[in-house]
C-alpha cells in the first residue's frame, strides 16, 4: 500500500474538503480489498476530523502527519477482523497518530510517530504488559483480538453486568 | 507566591489541561488517552521538545485560585466547555516517569510549568493510568470512533 502513487492520493486526502478526503482515503485502501471493510468508513471520518481540529496550537503542535496515516491504515489493514470494535484514533502534537482499544482488563495501543521514531504497539491484560514495534506486532494484537471483538463484548456485557462495557 | 527558583514538593499536585480530542467518550463520561499527556512538538528548531505544560498546584493555590476554574480561565481556550483538567502528582513524575518539574511563569498565566523530560509511549501510557479528573469537560460526552 506505500507506493508513491497512494502517498500522492492520502495527501490529496488530507487538503482537500473532508468529503472528498474521506473518499479519497477510502480509495487507498479498498485497492485490492472487496468487500469494503466496515471499519474504513468510520475511521477515515475520524482521520479528517483529526486533520481539521480547531484546537491546534500551531506554535507547538504539527499538522497531521500524512506518513502516519498511512502507516495506521496499513496497520489496521492487516489486523482487524469483521467483528474489531474500532479503535479510538487521536493525534499526536507530533502530528502522530495513536489508536486505543480498551475492553474489561484488555488495553491496547498503538503509536505510529515517525516524526520521533515511535511505532510501537503495547497490550495489557491486568497487570500484565507486552510491547512489539507496531510493524511487527499483528500476532501480539491477535493475541487478544478476540477480547476486542464486538460479539464477545456483547456477550460479557450480557453475561456479566459487571464487566465495565466500555 | 513560590520563588521562580524554588523547588517543587513532590506532595504538590500539577494540573494538566485536556481537550475532548484527547479523550473518549464512554458510557456518557470522558477518557482521556495516553496522547493527553504529550510534549509539546515546537516549530522552531531553537525551543524544547521535551515539554509538557501544566498549572502548578502551590503557585495556584497562592494566587487563591482553583483548579476548577482553568478551563475558563486559561487564555488558550475560547471554548472551555472543550477543556478538562486533570491531576497529576510532582512525586510520581519524578520518581516513577523520571521527569523534572519546571517553574515557567507567562504573562498570561503566573502558575505555568512544564513537566520536562521524554514521554515515550509507555510513558504516556503511565502517565495516562496514574491521573485522575478534577473537572471532566462539559461538552455531552456522546459516541466517538
Amino acid at each position: 500500500m506505500n507506493t508513491a502513487a497512494d502517498m500522492s492520493t492520502l495527501y490529496w486526502a488530507l487538503t482537500d474538503e473532508p468529503r472528498s478526503r474521506t473518499a479519497r482515503a477510502i480509495a487507498v485502501v479498498r485497492r485490492g480489498y472487496e468487500p469494503l471493510p466496515q471499519w474504513l468508513v468510520p475511521v477515515a471520518d475520524r482521520i479528517a476530523e483529526l486533520a481539521e481540529l480547531d484546537t491546534v496550537n500551531r506554535a507547538v503542535e504539527r499538522p497531521l502527519n500524512i506518513e502516519d496515516v498511512l502507516d495506521t491504515l496499513s496497520f489496521l489493514k492487516r489486523v482487524m477482523r469483521e467483528d474489531t470494535r474500532l479503535p479510538w484514533i487521536g493525534r499526536l502534537t507530533s502530528g502522530g497518530v495513536e489508536l486505543a482499544w480498551k475492553h474489561g482488563d484488555v488495553e491496547v495501543e498503538a503509536v505510529f510517530d515517525r516524526l520521533r521514531g515511535d511505532r510501537e504497539l503495547l497490550v495489557s491484560v491486568g497487570d500484565r504488559d507486552w510491547d512489539a514495534p507496531a510493524d511487527k506486532g499483528d500476532s501480539l494484537f491477535a493475541s487478544v483480538v478476540d477480547r476486542l471483538s464486538n460479539s464477545y463484548i456483547e456477550h460479557a456485557c450480557g453475561a456479566s453486568p459487571a464487566v465495565a462495557c466500555a | 507566591m513560590p520563588a521562580l527558583d524554588a523547588p517543587v514538593d513532590d506532595d504538590t499536585l500539577v494540573y494538566r489541561l485536556v481537550p475532548v480530542d484527547s479523550c473518549d467518550a464512554v458510557g456518557g463520561r470522558w477518557q482521556f488517552q495516553s496522547g493527553a499527556f504529550d510534549n509539546s512538538t515546537p516549530v522552531r528548531d531553537d525551543e524544547r521538545d521535551d515539554e509538557m505544560s501544566v498549572v502548578l498546584g502551590d503557585t495556584l493555590e497562592a494566587l487563591n485560585r482553583i483548579p476548577e476554574r482553568l478551563p475558563i480561565e486559561t487564555p488558550c481556550s475560547d471554548e472551555p466547555e472543550r477543556w478538562g483538567v486533570a491531576k497529576l502528582n510532582t512525586g510520581f513524575l519524578r520518581n516513577e516517569v523520571a521527569q523534572d518539574i519546571v517553574r515557567s511563569p507567562k504573562d498570561d498565566e503566573l502558575a505555568h510549568g512544564d513537566v520536562r523530560g521524554a514521554k515515550n509511549p509507555k510513558r504516556r501510557k503511565k502517565l495516562k493510568k496514574h491521573a485522575e479528573w478534577v473537572v471532566e469537560p462539559r461538552l455531552p460526552a456522546r459516541g466517538s470512533v
